[in-house]
């Protein structure tokens, strides 16, 4: 087991730049799945990834030792916000197909043929439920996606949401009720095989 | 409780969304219930769905090295006070050409009577040493024929350029002259090493540059490129869209490359970095420095490890980010994979390269990186980036170009040259043909030349 997110933080801030990078290994793939989902744009994901942990870097004097996790996200969920209200002001559009956050490492291809080796037809309906769930979960309002992604795929605490979203665990809980009702209603009915 | 349990209801109970109270009716309700219990697990099954995208993101190991380099990054200028360092480089940009501008009249040339040869005074080679070289450079053909606009000149601390090439035979004689000949609108080439403008900088700074860049192409009468795309991409700027660019392929100093270097120095080379004789080595010769690209090859050497168990890569060069990738490497598990040569004098690289089988460039900004030439020269293959000027070299019959980042076909290109040595071989002959006369000494300095003699006569 190797050490708490809290006293990497402390060992930073003392200097020593294997404890920022071991935080930024720790918790890269849980960050830029939120950014992913949050954005639905993988290359605004990784800009806002880099930006996130430099002022991880930057503010970790101010981390007062209590949650490391919720201290980033809510990091993470401050720069998204200010990144949508940006490109509202600016507003865009992605010529880009690849920028989208539809597979793992951006690599349509490369995950086809080797997830397609052991059964193309399967593969190829499991590629088809995941895109829908992706849909899914990014049709839903931003409070409520934001509430289930830290929640659900990130497992905070509603507590340690509430902290990250600056709100109320009532609020939380009402957030993630409605989403998983709509989910409900819009996620593949069958998994897996095909039919 | 009346009837059954609402679906909001469930969900609220299987998740923890609702109050303790309502969570024990729910439960009670439950236990009794089977037409709700079933709905609670076809609503639990509907949402399991969700699992279908955990852990679907993965940040690659060059965004991590990238983002942790960048947090650092801005932590050191933080200290410096100096927030992007790009601006200090298009001020400082920016007050060279505004000297240089208000040196150089803008009117005049088109009326100017020919001038001698001997007192063309503008060297590519004090062109490329004289400045930093992505600032555009006035090179000054002066032959004075006006002594007061030559007075005036110097008041203002201009002095003619002197010939660096091209001297007058008797050296004095030529100072006479210029002394007191009649002073012309001086000639002006801008040799293009690089551009100062780029997709990596702030769009400020690139503004900034190409302001600059087009208003000294206005007092420019040729541009002189290392590579057709510098040309292209300058040209796409609007710059000096009007004045005639000629490619002159930076020269090099061919007879090292070409000479075969004896089979026991090659031996000794790898002995001293632990290479083993059967090894496939894929050489890189960059500074470990920022946009260099190197992280795409440790991230390539991932995979391609998994696939060959005797490829080597052999980092030649050394920078500030040399820690930065030791340790990366440390973390992917690949340290007996990687060799780092630190600095190595010019006379040794063709040694490194010979030494090795395969050139991988992965730079993401160059004009037209040498390294790519020199290897061809070695008879190598080159795997390179497709950036600005690498296709004018490596092409399918000489080496891979590959995608600016994309490090799965980055990984194909390797593997494809990695496993068949004939193959590697055939493309070595073929690059080493392509680029020899391209390259040699006096084909750069026929063109330059022919340059002068055209803006002279």
């Amino acid at each position: 087991m190797g050490q708490s997110d809290e006293s990497l933080i402390a060992a930073h801030l003392q200097g020593d730049p294997a404890a920022f990078r071991e935080l930024v290994c720790r918790h890269g793939d849980g960050v830029l799945g939120y950014l992913c989902h949050m954005t639905g744009n993988r290359d605004q994901a990784e800009d806002l990834f880099q930006e996130t942990f430099k002022r991880v870097h930057e503010k970790a004097h101010t981390f007062r030792g209590d949650g490391f996790k919720s201290w980033l996200f809510t990091i993470a969920t401050r720069l998204t916000i200010d990144g949508a209200r940006r490109r509202k002001r600016h507003m865009t559009i992605s010529l880009n197909q690849d920028g989208d956050c539809d597979e793992q490492n951006g690599s349509l291809l490369g995950g086809l043929v080797d997830e397609a080796a052991a059964n193309p037809g399967d593969e190829l309906v499991r590629r088809e439920q995941k895109e829908q769930v992706r849909r899914a979960i990014e049709s839903l309002p931003d409070g409520q996606r934001a509430a289930l992604v830290l929640a659900y795929y990130q497992q905070l605490s509603y507590r340690e949401v509430a902290q990250v979203l600056g709100c109320s665990v009532g609020a939380v809980k009402t957030q993630m009720s409605r989403a998983l009702a709509t989910l409900a209603q819009r996620l593949p009915d069958s998994i897996g095989a095909a039919k | 409780m009346n009837g059954h349990l609402t679906d909001q209801q469930l969900i609220d109970y299987q998740f923890d969304l609702t109050s303790e109270t309502d969570s024990t009716t729910a439960r009670t309700h439950l236990e009794q219930c089977d037409t709700c219990r079933r709905r609670l697990h076809e609503l639990a099954r509907r949402l399991s769905a969700l699992d279908l995208i955990r852990d679907d993101v993965k940040a690659s190991q060059t965004l991590l090295s990238e983002t942790i380099r960048s947090a650092k990054r801005a932590g050191r200028w933080r200290t410096l006070f100096v927030r992007k360092l790009p601006w200090t480089g298009a001020i400082a940009a920016a007050v060279v050409v505004g000297i240089a501008l208000l040196s150089v009249p803008d009117r005049g040339r088109k009326d100017a009577p020919a001038f001698s040869p001997t007192e063309q005074v503008f060297s590519d080679t004090t062109a490329a040493k004289g400045l930093a070289e992505d600032v555009p450079m006035a090179a000054m053909a002066s032959a004075p024929a006006d002594r007061d606009t030559a007075e005036g000149l110097r008041g203002e601390g201009v002095p003619p350029l002197r010939p660096a090439g091209i001297l007058p035979a008797d050296k004095r004689q030529g100072q006479d002259a210029l002394a007191t000949a009649p002073v012309l609108r001086p000639a002006v080439v801008h040799t293009l090493h690089g551009l100062s403008f780029h997709p990596y900088q702030n769009p400020w700074a690139n503004r900034l540059y190409i302001a600059v860049e087009k208003a000294a192409a206005r007092r420019t009468d040729y541009f002189i490129s290392v590579a057709d795309a510098m040309t292209e991409q300058n040209q796409a700027e609007g710059i000096g869209v009007d004045k005639p660019y000629v490619t002159a392929y930076s020269a090099i100093e061919e007879e090292q490359f070409l000479t075969s270097i004896p089979q026991d120095k090659l031996r000794e080379f790898r002995r001293t970095h632990d290479i083993p004789e059967n090894a496939v080595v894929l050489v890189t010769i960059a500074r470990l420095f920022e946009l260099k690209g190197h992280d795409y090859i440790i991230e390539s050497a991932r995979e391609l490890s998994r696939r060959f168990d005797d490829v080597v890569w052999l980092f030649v060069g050394d920078g500030n980010l040399a820690d930065d990738y030791k340790e990366q490497i440390r973390n992917l598990g690949l340290t007996d994979r990687f060799r780092f040569t630190g600095l190595v004098p010019p006379d040794r690289i063709p040694l490194a390269i010979q030494a090795s089988d395969i050139l991988v460039h992965c730079s993401l900004r160059e004009g037209l990186a040498r390294t790519l030439p020199q290897a061809m020269l070695c008879g190598r293959p080159a795997i390179s980036f497709d950036v600005d000027g690498a296709r004018e070299v490596v092409n399918p019959d000489t080496g891979r170009l590959v995608e600016p980042k994309n490090v799965p076909q980055l990984i194909e290109a390797c593997a494809e040259l990695i496993q068949d040595k004939a193959f590697r071989e055939r493309l070595g002959q073929t690059g080493r043909a392509s680029v020899k006369t391209k390259f040699a000494p006096d084909t750069m300095v026929d063109t330059i030349e022919a340059v002068y003699n055209k803006l002279i006569s």
